[in-house]
């Protein structure tokens, strides 16, 4: 596992000038915009960074080999999850300093909606890495991409019917709508968590299976 | 060290059925032109494609059941295959410090260097050979007791290909017990290396051979085609018509010397016989 976690630690190395980047936006959009946007915007490039090493994997036909190491595919799957998990909460942990150090500098105090609204982004985030890495392990980066638009227009398509049979939005049930913020946000993370490790399973099943 | 028997996997109009056996300290050539077969052979005794029948044991064990122990003992190159050209070697160093028990860096990169390897650029600046060289020594690392090594001189000039060659040499002579399975459509290549050499035409093994019994008792006869049909042809494998007549592949080249002294008889390189073999009609 060591030695995936150094690889992609390695690809990462190529692509600091991006993170340099990201890292100088993200302080910029927190002294200039208000609320906690910058957490969930580091966040998610983040994990699109961290999924990139397997782009990078995959490049010039690179994948045939990384099995012929003494890994296993599993172990391989592993160290993707992991990596990303990391890299995105250490996005969202520094999202979170740059949001507090900006409301700090600025006087600006800082709201328990604000605060709710960053940790929202954990869930969001490993949902986020839940949908994608099957997909780009199943379909490499470019085909990957090209689901991801069609589920997208999917659920737009869904939402706007959705729409269009309830003008005035479902009704929600009642333990819903009594709920606190957060049991709604624990409810949210288990649910982010059961869709992660049934990722996880889909992962593993689609390297096992790969072909090269 | 590696046993096929009666492996098959279908490809649309491709069938490939092939059975070999590389003992311990045997260096093995499986030789063939583009799309005969060998880097699907490969592929499977590497668990990289899954065979559609017959089996395949790989140091002692079904090739898509090898653990990450067993692959501690494997060194693989792939002719299209390799680390990421992001990569420094410098960092594949350290991936393979990481991931292999036996892995010696000092003579790792001391070997890249005397390869004039830079080992702080990207693998993406290195020329086709540079390239080729690494996945060699990558596959040599870590005392690895059987090497599987798809086309490793492909693409190569004659001096670099010889350089690879050299390194395999090398890497043999230090410990006899470690065998080699080697593809390449260059047969010349393995003609000095070989201890035997398989044939791959069509997805089939057309002849398996030591390379010594091939360079000694295999023969190209050149002779007119009324000459051709006097001949005793028991020992005739295969015969094919060129501009001033025809030629004969034998493996019985002393029996037309002895009976046949006026026929003009050459010796037979892996050239001839792939040519031959391939090319040839069957008698």
């Amino acid at each position: 596992m060591s030695g995936l976690i150094y690889k992609d630690l390695a690809l990462l190395a190529q692509r600091k000038s991006s993170l340099l980047l990201i890292m100088a936006i993200g302080v910029f959009m927190g002294f200039s915009m208000e609320g906690s946007f910058v957490v969930g915007y580091i966040s998610m490039l983040s994990v699109i960074i961290s999924m990139s090493t397997i782009s990078y994997d995959e490049f010039d036909n690179g994948y045939p080999f990384l099995p012929t190491l003494p890994i296993t595919r599993k172990l391989y799957v592993q160290s993707k999850y992991l990596f990303s998990i990391v890299a995105g909460a250490v996005g969202w942990l520094f999202g979170v300093l740059v949001y507090l150090l900006c409301s700090l500098v600025q006087g600006i105090p800082v709201t328990g909606d604000d605060l709710l609204s960053a940790v929202i982004m954990l869930p969001v985030f490993f949902l986020m890495l839940a949908l994608m890495l099957p997909l780009q392990l199943k379909y490499g980066a470019e085909g990957s991409r090209v689901v991801i638009m069609v589920i997208g227009g999917c659920v737009a398509v869904i939402f706007f019917l959705g729409r269009k049979i309830f003008p005035q939005g479902p009704k929600l049930p009642a333990f819903l709508t009594q709920a606190s913020d957060l049991t709604i946000s624990a409810v949210f993370l288990a649910v982010a968590v059961a869709t992660g490790i049934l990722s996880y399973c889909f992962s593993v099943k689609i390297m096992e299976e790969k072909t090269f | 060290m590696i046993k096929a028997e009666n492996l098959i996997k279908n490809y649309g109009d491709f069938s490939l059925n092939i059975s070999l056996d590389i003992p311990e300290g045997c260096i093995t050539g499986l030789i063939g032109k583009n799309g005969a077969g060998k880097s699907t052979t490969i592929k499977s005794i590497l668990g990289l494609v899954l065979p559609d029948g017959g089996s395949i044991q790989v140091l002692g064990k079904e090739a898509g059941k090898l653990t990450p122990e067993d692959r501690q003992h494997m060194g693989v190159a792939l002719s299209d295959s390799g680390f990421s050209n992001y990569l420094t070697v410098k960092d594949v160093a350290k991936i393979l410090e990481k991931m292999y028990r036996d892995f010696d860096r000092e003579a790792f990169l001391k070997r890249c260097s005397d390869q004039r390897l830079p080992l702080q650029k990207q693998l993406r600046q290195f020329s086709t050979g540079m390239k080729a060289k690494l996945r060699v020594l990558v596959a040599l690392s870590h005392r690895a007791k059987l090497l599987i090594m798809d086309e490793p001189t492909s693409g190569l000039d004659v001096e670099a290909r010889n350089e690879i060659l050299d390194i395999l040499r090398d890497y043999l002579a230090e410990d006899e017990t470690r065998s080699i399975l080697i593809t390449s459509h260059i047969a010349t290549d393995l003609e000095g290396l070989c201890d035997d050499i398989y044939l791959i035409h069509d997805g089939r093994i057309l002849i398996h051979e030591e390379t010594d019994v091939i360079l000694s008792d295999y023969a190209v006869l050149k002779l007119s085609e009324r000459d051709l049909e006097k001949l005793d042809q028991q020992y005739i494998l295969r015969t094919k018509k060129e501009g001033f007549g025809m030629v004969a592949l034998t493996d019985q080249k002393q029996f037309y010397k002895e009976n046949y002294p006026e026929l003009v008889i050459e010796n037979c390189g892996i050239d001839d016989l792939i040519l031959m073999m391939t090319g040839g009609e069957r008698k």
